[in-house]
């Protein structure tokens, strides 16, 4: 173990202990030092010295829901996101990866999504009446939108329609970006994803990227730039988030020319990849507020946001502390009394949903920024 | 069945939330100290058992437990002070008080009634929500507990109107050894058999804390040439809170942080609705004072001694620290009513053999201190031998130990000095 962390000893060694990581979402819940920010830097510094991890504290290490939340508030600026990503990819090499890791990575090797799904019904959820174009414009659905939450591929798809924006969709040749890969630790695997998916957009002309998914979006902005300068590969690709890119394009309309409002509470939940790993925190606000809605915000915003539980491959592995987390995350909207939670993840959407659904709760409705900006089209008289 | 079976059976039966994992035991054995190996080796010992109670009767229970087995209680809380209070000096059960985290504040009678593993922030948050404030609060206090404060005996924020901790309580509850296992409510005078005391006469369970009305608080920053000039505006202007910063300790986090503070020593006076300084607004010095510990980076350790320092012989230290000090330092001094806590910061590095220099130099500060009418900030396990040359009614105390907690379950080894521990600590002042 000790050899494995040589270059990492500056950062392990700079902890200060002085625990305000335990604003960790994991440590929320389960409140034991070997799943803290410090604790894990403790256990690694151990490790410097010989002390060998047993399975039970290395699961512990897979319970970061890699929210970077850590990193937010520590003291010392240790780059702790890099570190953790850093030492699953070497955890996994000597110790193996965790079952429902190893299941994740397995489906996405023969279906090339990690739910276990065809292929083929990749882009079922595509609405007729709508064309794909030979555009250098991308609308990249990710697995969890074309799987799991078809509501927000179908919007977004209606969206740009609406807006007479021509996209290109790869339909059945979208692939897995590799995100689940990289945050649990299996880098090597999510690389042979990024040459694959840049082979694809460049033979199909591609310049740029927009995702509906805040965890596609962090791994083509930020990942694949650094994997493709690793491995010589020419990476020059506009990545842009939906919002981002209806912020821009059709913002002004949405604000000023479409009369009708949407009435109600939101608030809105920043996806971690998208917010604090990627610094997009505007745009969706303004679409919000553009929309008609009444934005208020939760205790925990922005730069400081509270993870939904579910990345990091925790929802996959640890269903009930994702779940608890979740809980935490909505009991701070409930706070609020609000309407409508509001997200730009579908991955987020789905376990704010499934948290909801466990605590019984009638409200909030949960709802993708793409849903909200197609209900806002439809009461002018859109697209429905 | 042997007696450690028997026992973690018991535990495991008694509590949700308990720990026998070696390597969960070693993250709670350890404070935010890092003292050289050797000695670390030899004055302290991991806990057997981690033990997190939900309510009063578990540390009931704990406190039987402990009776019955005869295991050592090490009380924590964050463990964010670097004394060994909540090191394990012979083992036995660590009782990690995170999960009592609840209060509630009486706005009527301007107070708030904690339990002791709530974090002072949490408990700020909710006040000014009801247009109140705590009085005085650790620098740490965005992870420190209410408990571990007490028992610290602290000072800090707001220490330069308010005084200690101990200034700023109404009540306490407590539970210790004694026969009858009821709560004690402890006011007034006994209040000093409790505060400072390190969970050494009893564990406390729940504190009513006087809040104040909510003020606006205006910091200013002057430059001050020299300590004394800073004690002459605190004296004079009397600040709720004030903060002297070396010119060293901004440049160390210019390097770090990237910042562009001026590096010149400043004092950063706070007041409450008007200023009663006249300098420059100094917003951006008060949203880091939780932070004095940024300059670790440079390390990647950190050598530190907090010594409180009577006003009058503020100008004798800071020049002792020059005399004494010639490894690259900063210097933080957060003045509280007649006395002032000098905390000198030396990025080090425990790998390297500068480390043990660093620590000698650590331990002539105390010892200067000392000589100017000083003390060490607390005493914890490493500076127990110092605790009857510097704790006013000491041999109260240890009668008041003896009378609570007979078999010496208590934190032993904290305050009250025990086993070879007082004796290595004072070699290694005299040798390393």
């Amino acid at each position: 173990m000790a050899k494995i962390l040589e270059d990492l000893v500056d950062e392990i060694y700079a902890c200060a202990q002085c625990n305000y990581c335990r604003i960790c979402p994991t440590f929320k819940v389960e409140r034991w030092e070997s799943v803290s920010p410090k604790g894990r830097l403790y256990l690694l510094k151990l490790s410097l010295n010989n002390s060998e991890l047993d399975n039970l504290m290395l699961k512990d290490f897979f319970k970061c829901t890699t929210c970077g939340l850590c990193e937010n508030v520590c003291i010392v600026g240790i780059p702790l996101l890099k570190l953790w990503e850093e030492t699953r990819n070497r955890l996994t090499k000597v110790k193996g990866v965790l079952p429902a890791h190893k299941k994740l990575a397995d489906s996405i090797g023969i279906y090339m999504n990690p739910y276990g799904e065809e292929k083929e019904l990749r882009d079922g959820w595509f609405p007729e009446g709508i064309e794909v174009s030979n555009s250098n414009v991308l609308y990249f659905a990710g697995c969890t939108a074309s799987y799991r939450a078809k509501e927000i591929a179908i919007s977004t798809a209606k969206i740009l329609s609406h807006f007479e924006i021509e996209f290109n969709y790869l339909r059945k040749d979208e692939i897995c970006c590799g995100s689940t890969l990289l945050r649990t630790g299996q880098k090597d695997k999510a690389e042979k994803l990024v040459e694959r998916n840049i082979k694809i957009w460049n033979k199909n002309g591609i310049e740029t990227i927009i995702t509906t998914c805040a965890g596609c979006y962090r791994t083509f902005a930020l990942d694949y730039p650094e994997i493709c300068e690793e491995k010589g590969i020419d990476f020059n690709f506009e990545i842009l988030h939906l919002s981002q890119f209806i912020e821009r394009e059709a913002g002004k309309i949405i604000k000023n020319g479409m009369k009708a409002k949407l009435r109600g509470k939101a608030t809105y939940h920043d996806p971690c990849h998208l917010g604090r790993h990627a610094g997009v925190y505007n745009e969706p606000r303004e679409l919000i507020r553009a929309s008609g809605l009444d934005l208020v915000e939760m205790e925990h915003t922005r730069e400081d946001s509270f993870c939904c539980g579910a990345g990091g491959g925790v929802r996959a592995q640890f269903r009930d502390l994702s779940l608890e987390i979740g809980k935490l995350r909505l009991k701070e909207a409930l706070e609020l009394d609000v309407d409508y939670l509001i997200s730009c993840c579908p991955f987020c959407k789905m376990h704010l949903s499934h948290s909801k659904k466990v605590s019984e709760l009638e409200k909030p409705e949960i709802l993708d920024i793409s849903e909200v900006i197609l209900k806002v089209i439809n009461e002018n008289g859109g697209v429905e | 069945m042997e007696i450690m079976e028997k026992f973690e059976m018991e535990v495991r039966k008694l509590f949700s939330h308990v720990s026998f994992h070696p390597l969960e035991i070693k993250l709670y054995s350890h404070d935010i100290s890092v003292i050289p190996g050797y000695l670390e080796k030899m004055v302290s010992s991991d806990a057997e058992v981690i033990i997190q109670p939900e309510s009063v009767d578990d540390v009931r229970e704990i406190l039987r437990i402990s009776g019955e087995y005869s295991k050592p209680i090490v009380p924590r809380g964050s463990a964010t002070s670097g004394y060994g209070g909540v090191v394990p000096l012979k083992g036995g059960i660590v009782v990690d008080f995170s999960r009592m985290n609840h209060f509630e504040i009486d706005e009527e009678t301007k107070t708030v009634k904690s339990e002791p593993g709530a974090i002072w922030w949490d408990i700020q948050k909710e006040a000014r929500k009801k247009n109140l404030s705590l009085r005085i609060y650790p620098t740490s206090a965005l992870s420190s507990t209410v408990g571990g404060w007490i028992a610290q005996g602290g000072l800090g924020i707001g220490s330069t109107m308010f005084g200690g901790i101990g200034e700023n309580i109404e009540e306490i509850e407590v539970l210790d050894f004694e026969r009858d296992k009821r709560v004690k409510k402890v006011r007034h005078d006994n209040l000093k058999y409790y505060i400072g005391m390190e969970g050494t006469t009893g564990l406390i369970t729940s504190s009513a804390i006087k809040l104040m009305d909510y003020k606006e608080e205006i910091p200013v920053a002057a430059d001050v040439k020299g300590v004394m000039e800073a004690v002459k505006i605190v004296e004079r202007t009397k600040p709720y809170s004030a903060i002297l910063m070396s010119s060293e300790f901004f440049r160390m986090m210019n390097e770090v942080k990237g910042t562009d503070f001026e590096e010149k020593d400043i004092l950063l006076a706070v007041y409450l609705e008007k200023a009663g300084l006249d300098g420059r607004d100094a917003y951006d010095l008060w949203n880091d004072r939780f932070y004095p510990l940024r300059i670790k980076k440079k390390g990647p350790s950190l050598v530190s001694i907090e010594s409180l320092i009577p006003f009058e012989n503020l100008g004798s230290y800071y020049r002792e620290i020059k005399k004494e000090v010639a490894a690259d330092h900063a210097v933080q001094t957060y003045f509280s009513k007649k006395e002032a806590n000098v905390i000198v910061l030396i990025p080090s590095d425990e790998r390297d053999k500068r480390f043990m220099k660093d620590w000698k130099t650590a331990f002539k500060l105390l010892k200067v201190g000392m000589k100017l009418g000083g003390r060490p900030y607390a005493t914890g396990l490493y500076l127990s031998y110092l605790s009857r040359r510097i704790i006013l009614d000491y041999d109260e105390l240890l009668k008041f130990k003896k009378k609570v907690d007979p078999a010496n379950l208590l934190n032993p080894g904290k305050i009250f000095p025990e086993g070879r521990v007082p004796m290595l600590m004072k070699i290694a002042g005299l040798v390393i």
